[in-house]
């Protein structure tokens, strides 16, 4: 019988690259950056690795930060969760027993972060997740009290949607809403649910909910049913990716009512996507580009000028993210994990590129306000800040 | 029953793309009896061609259909070539599995040169005539006309020219088909140029009419192109059709009669149901067995 | 350590077990004394539940020979149950609380499986391969409406309860549990319906219960898998288990090699592995894998292991039946050549001739295809031990004939009466429970079985293994396997074929196969037996072998024969009398002599002037 190769080949490959044992840090603060750079949301990923990039290189321009007496830069470990939960756990577990980093930022999707954050916990390792808005990210799953190590750097959907159901009622006196969002994505699916709770607590009516799933590409039949219903604005958390075939359709059908978005809608290439057709709608949002504020502008003039685009909300609140780090970083003196986690908590005032932002006791969620926007001529246009 | 019409003309339109993707699968499945998961992916890359040449190159429609046409064509075949020929005489399954691992590949390889979805200008007129309340728009008219063009075209391609004969020949016997004269190779890689050209064009239709694109777009496009090929009999070029139209049919009809979010789970089974009572699909016939 | 001892020790049975003990001993210290990182305890447990999902669909798509893309909606529904029962309903901290979410998971997972396994049995090929791809979507839009499993915001709150020796548990169980099944009667009667459905039909498999025990097996384990899968990552959601899962495990699968359980270990370790050490290409990995993939499938097309199994999970050589790929042991083994007169004394004693009743009476049987009535009120009577002929030119509906009386349709008109028992429009296995057997016009052996296995594989419908027994190879599971393999050893050493029991079927010569379909045939322990064409294709000396061949079955086994032919040579000198088919109905009917000069037989092979 002619001897098989491959299969002892196979064993030796394996043992090789499974054993191996930790990097040690030396002289370098590794950051760990869980990122879906492949799968579902690669647009999600690139944004986050590129401010992320852009944030270590500020850092260490200025010269690193000090720690234990000496000046240390940063070292970013990169790693693809491919957006799926199984492997965003085992790019978290790696950078902490492999790369033995400092703090981790990331994974952004909640369905990546939930299972991250759970060993992030029990690695005792600092994780900040810059764009995971689901509540339960920074929650112990069976007490619901605070996880120790798990912070966010965004606002959680409960805020969001109460936020927008207000502004629907008070500001756009709406008195009948109808709904479209995607079934398959929790995100957008909390969303849609609290904006209806906030929106009928200020007297409103939600006339029509109609739904897709991810990837569908036409929604005539829903944009035909909810025309029928007869509402005053439609409340459309999709992905920017969506939002454009969605409105145009609804042109098409003759639906021409506003419509009001959340955090999805999140970036410029939605107008440059969506044009004349997107003009006057809201949206919420974490941060405007169109601001004044100094801190914000100085970080979309870099961002633009290496990456060439206006950085989308992933990109500004991953930015925050490092900056809340090196904050915690400079304030603790060390890399020891568990007092950069106490350092971050004790976060008082700082002062990010998404607005001001601070954490209260044991609470991994920052108390933060955010912004409404208005697309108007192809811009994002400052509306009202609202702060909790 | 504007509405009812309204709906139609959606599940007309969406049955086209639909349709013109189902061909090409099951184009090569009669001939090679391979499912090629990759076609789902030589339609994104159509839709990508479709985007190089409106937003920079700015062709106009007609160059615009070639390119993506004979751009995906040209793919098919080199993928042909280069993975499934050497597996020719393999298990069927080996082939089908390399078909997953170019899809992916292209996939990615896409996204390693895009990774942000890209938007498609609107570059060629799109005017939308109201009748009595019913919205029409051209894109929509030139998207069926052009699917249905090209079914019938195919149709007759396969049905009365001798590359027609020849490729019925080698689905039915390939070996006798040789042995007889046949060109076989070039009989396979002129299926994959025409399968691939059809899947160019849908991918332009359809990125045309939902103008945003990334690399995983043909993933799912691709799944549902192959339950159309089956549901309407696999290997029978006016099955695929009739599956495509039917599927589209069918997924608008649940997502207006029910709460959209059934509509997954109402569509597949009623497939199941299909399946059930016509288990070679509604034009296929089993391939007689002598006992 | 040179390459003998090496395949020495991998042939020792014992040291698998030393190894899988050691293996219980090292999956508790590792994580107890912190021998390997985290990182490499997540990935073993991580390859551990590839490892189960890769066998389980092995058994659907390798062994069965199917093509299913269904697994992940099994490895849901027994990750949802098993987490709701953890979270919800058991109590927190009990010791007992896991495994038993566990096997609940794995339960829930095999009732799905029982309903995908019905479509199976009408359809096949890519259809069934649609049924299982809307299954999976099924499963995902059901969870997704149900709220109380959390919908598509997914389910939280389960404990870490997955530890290494956990997932290394159910690995072996999972090994041991699926070896069983391939080496038992039912693994037997999978091979069978993944080579020829219908020839293992009408030697007696009841294909359908094969099927739901495939498919319940399968999707138990994947289930299981998928329990684990959930209190590992203590979070699950609805879009997890979508079709790129299913395509995720279709590629381990046959990477590592079909219908093999070393290939299914490799696949799904060296999968897994692979995609974690090949991090540092960032997003270039997903562009390199799947490119490895491809080429790794152009040249080895069937996986890794190719049709191979590891000496471990094979029957010790020599073969001694069941599932191994034929010819990997090399010929040998001998048995029992000179226990042949329990072997003809058995058949022989249910041949007990019953003058009374005709062994075979069949009357006005007609059916039509469409328009075309290929056979119109045909009859015959045969009685015990009797051998006759039907004879006909081509299209006469002589085949038809035995379609219809084994059972492959119902006619329209006429029945069917064996030894008194009315069979007419029985399905082919329970007409050869009854008795009758047969060949094919067109061979239809296993051909990629071993000639040994496709003997035993006859026996399945008088065996009386049951499925727990199958399963563990506990109680009289050894004993039964020892009577079936023993008595087809005969079998086949009293036609001189045992030099050639672990060959493949399909190697044999023309000759060779012919005369093992009979005998495969005969091992069903038939009362009648329905030789379609057996000399098809065989020359002068071949048809005098097959004569006597002929002869002494129906001498030795008190068989009586019903057989189609064209050769007149032998059709005259062996048959005691004939039936000639012309159109569908009976011309004449007599002794070879008689029909010999029969003006109407005459002119139905010759044309109307021989007749004059």
């Amino acid at each position: 019988m002619r001897r098989n190769p491959l299969p002892l080949a196979c064993f030796a490959a394996a043992a090789v690259m499974l054993g191996g044992c930790a990097r040690h840090s030396g002289d370098t603060i590794r950051i760990g950056v869980i990122a879906e750079l492949t799968g579902a949301i690669p647009a999600v990923g690139a944004s986050c690795r590129n401010a992320a990039q852009l944030a270590a290189k500020e850092i260490n321009d200025a010269g690193g930060i000090e720690i234990g007496g000496k000046k240390k830069m940063i070292e970013l470990v990169i790693e693809d969760t491919a957006a799926k939960a199984d492997q965003a756990a085992a790019a978290v577990q790696k950078v902490i027993t492999r790369d033995e980093v400092a703090a981790i930022v990331g994974p952004n999707s909640s369905s990546n972060a939930l299972p991250a954050a759970e060993i992030a916990e029990k690695g005792g390792v600092v994780m900040i997740a810059p764009w995971s808005t689901n509540p339960k990210t920074t929650l112990d799953a069976q007490t619901n009290l605070p996880k120790q190590f798990v912070f966010r750097a965004c606002f959680t959907d409960m805020f969001q949607g109460h936020v927008l159901g207000k502004f629907a009622s008070e500001t756009l006196k709406a008195k009948k809403a109808a709904m479209l969002y995607d079934v398959a994505s929790e995100v957008l699916k909390s969303q849609s649910e609290l904006f209806k709770q906030s929106f009928e607590a200020g007297g409103g009516k939600v006339v029509a909910v109609e739904t897709y799933t991810t990837g569908d590409k036409d929604f005539s039949a829903q944009l035909t049913k909810i025309k029928k219903a007869g509402p005053d604005i439609v409340f459309l958390p999709s992905y920017y990716t969506d939002v454009p075939l969605q409105v145009q359709q609804a042109h098409r059908l003759g639906l021409k009512v506003p419509f009001l978005g959340s955090d999805a809608w999140s970036t410029e290439e939605l107008i440059k996507m969506c044009g004349k057709d997107c003009d006057g709608f809201y949206l919420s949002n974490h941060y405007s580009p169109q601001t004044t504020n100094p801190v914000t502008r100085r970080f979309i003039d870099s961002y633009q000028a290496a990456y060439h685009s206006v950085p989308d909300d992933v990109a500004a609140l991953t930015y925050d993210s490092f900056g809340l780090l090196r904050q915690a970083l400079v304030a603790a003196k060390t890399t020891d994990r568990r007092a950069i986690r106490d350092a971050l908590s004790r976060t008082t005032d700082y002062q990010g590129v998404t607005g001001n932002m601070r954490f209260t006791a044991g609470s991994g969620d920052p108390v933060k306000g955010a912004v409404i926007l208005q697309i108007k001529d192809d811009k994002f246009v400052w509306v009202t800040d609202v702060q909790p | 029953m504007t509405y009812f019409l309204q709906q139609s003309l959606n599940a007309l339109q969406l049955g086209s793309v639909y349709a013109l993707i189902a061909l090409g699968y099951t184009m090569v499945y009669g001939v090679l009896t391979m499912i090629n998961f990759a076609h789902g992916d030589f339609f994104m890359v159509g839709a990508f061609l479709c985007f190089i040449s409106v937003a920079r190159l700015h062709l106009p429609f007609v160059p615009t259909l070639l390119i993506s046409m004979a751009g995906v064509a040209l793919l098919a075949v080199g993928v042909e070539v280069a993975a499934y020929r050497p597996l020719r005489n393999a298990p069927r399954v080996s082939a089908i599995i390399t078909a997953l691992g170019v899809g992916i590949f292209l996939e990615h390889f896409t996204l390693a040169l895009s990774p942000y979805p890209l938007h498609i200008p609107p570059a060629f007129a799109n005017v939308t005539w109201s009748a009595g309340g019913l919205a029409v728009s051209s894109l929509q008219v030139v998207t069926v006309l052009l699917s249905v063009g090209l079914m019938a075209a195919l149709q007759f391609v396969v049905a009365r020219t001798p590359l027609g004969i020849a490729m019925r020949a080698v689905s039915w016997d390939r070996d006798t088909a040789a042995l007889l004269g046949v060109p076989v190779d070039r009989v396979i890689s002129a299926t994959f140029a025409i399968g691939g050209a059809l899947g160019g064009a849908a991918g332009m239709l359809y990125a045309l009419s939902y103008p945003v694109i990334d690399p995983y777009m043909g993933v799912l496009v691709g799944w549902k192109a192959f339950i159309s090929a089956v549901v309407g009999g696999i290997g029978d070029v006016r099955g695929a059709m009739l599956g495509g139209y039917i599927l589209a049919a069918v997924e608008i009809a649940v997502a207006v009669a029910l709460p959209s979010t059934y509509r997954d789970f109402v569509a597949f089974s009623l497939l199941i149901v299909l399946l059930i009572f016509r288990p070679y699909g509604i034009l296929g016939r089993p391939r007689p067995q002598k006992l | 350590m040179n390459r003998h001892t090496a395949g020495a020790l991998l042939r020792d049975r014992r040291v698998l077990y030393a190894l899988t003990a050691v293996g219980f001993l090292l999956s508790w210290a590792i994580p107890r004394f912190g021998l390997l990182d985290s990182y490499v305890q997540l990935i073993l447990m991580y390859v551990g539940i590839n490892v189960i999902l890769c066998l389980s669909l092995n058994l659907i798509n390798g062994y069965m020979g199917e093509f299913s893309v269904g697994h992940a909606g099994f490895m849901s529904a027994g990750a949802y149950t098993a987490s709701l029962l953890t979270v919800r309903v058991f109590p927190h901290g009990a010791a007992w609380a896991f495994p038993a979410a566990c096997l609940a998971g794995g339960c829930a997972a095999a009732l799905l499986g029982l309903l995908v396994a019905l479509p199976s049995f009408k359809t096949r090929g890519d259809y069934l391969a649609i049924v299982t791809l809307a299954f999976v979507f099924i499963v995902k839009s059901a969870v997704e409406n149900i709220d109380a499993a959390g919908g598509p915001r997914g389910l939280l709150g389960m404990d870490r309860l997955t530890t290494l020796p956990w997932v290394y548990a159910w690995t072996v169980g999972t090994v041991f549990v699926i070896r069983n099944f391939i080496y038992s009667r039912y693994g037997r009667g999978v091979l069978a319906v993944r080579e020829d459905e219908t020839a293992a039909e009408f030697m007696g498999v009841d294909t359908r219960q094969v099927k739901v025990l495939t498919f319940v097996v399968a999707s138990f384990f994947a289930g299981a898998a998928g329990a684990l899968f959930a209190h590992l990552l203590q979070y699950i959601s609805p879009g997890m288990f979508d079709i790129v899962k299913s395509t995720d495990m279709l590629v381990m699968v046959y990477l590592g090699g079909v219908a093999s359980i070393g290939g299914s270990l490799l696949g799904a370790s060296l999968y897994t592995v692979l995609l974690e050490a090949l991090r540092p290409l960032a997003m270039w990995r997903m562009v390199l894998m799947p490119l490895l993939l491809v080429l790794l499938m152009i040249f080895r097309p069937r996986g890794i292991m190719g049709l191979r199994e590891f000496p471990w999970f094979r029957r010790r050589c020599p073969p001694q039946g069941g599932g191994q790929p034929c010819g990997a042991c090399g010929i040998g083994g001998s048995a029992g050549a000179d226990r042949t007169d329990s072997l003809t004394v058995g058949v022989a004693a249910a041949a007990q001739p019953r003058p009374q009743v005709p062994l075979l009476d069949v009357s006005g049987l007609s059916h039509r295809f469409g328009g075309l009535a290929a056979v119109s009120g045909f009859s015959l009577r045969m009685s015990s031990g009797e051998l006759v002929g039907i004879i006909g030119p081509n299209g006469a509906g002589k085949t038809t004939v035995f379609n219809l009386i084994t059972g492959a349709y119902r006619p329209d008109e006429g029945r069917i009466l064996f030894s008194g028992q009315d069979i007419t429009g029985l399905r082919p296995g329970a007409i050869n429970a009854a008795g009758i057997a047969r060949t094919f016009q067109n061979i239809r052996l296993f051909k990629d079985l071993s000639v040994l296995d496709n003997i035993m594989t006859a026996h399945y419908a008088r065996s009386s293994c049951g499925v727990a027994e199958a399963l563990t190879h506990a109680g009289g599971y050894q004993a039964e396997e020892a009577r079936v393999r023993d008595h087809s050893l005969e079998l086949l050493a009293f036609f001189e074929m045992q030099g050639q029991s672990a060959a493949c079927a399909g190697s044999l010569s023309y000759g060779l196969q012919r005369r093992l379909e009979i005998v495969r045939a005969l091992a069903t322990r038939p009362r009648l037996l329905l030789l379609d064409e057996p000399a098809a294709g065989m020359n002068p000396l071949e048809v005098d072998q097959l004569m006597e061949f002929i002869r002494r079955v129906r001498a030795e086994f008190g068989v009586a024969v019903l057989l189609i032919e064209h050769q007149m040579r032998l059709v005259m000198s062996l048959c005691e009398r004939l039936e000639v088919l012309d159109f569908g109905t009976t011309i004449a009917a007599g002794t070879p002599a008689q029909i010999q000069s029969h003006p109407r037989v005459l002119e139905a092979y010759l044309g109307q002037e021989s007749a004059s």
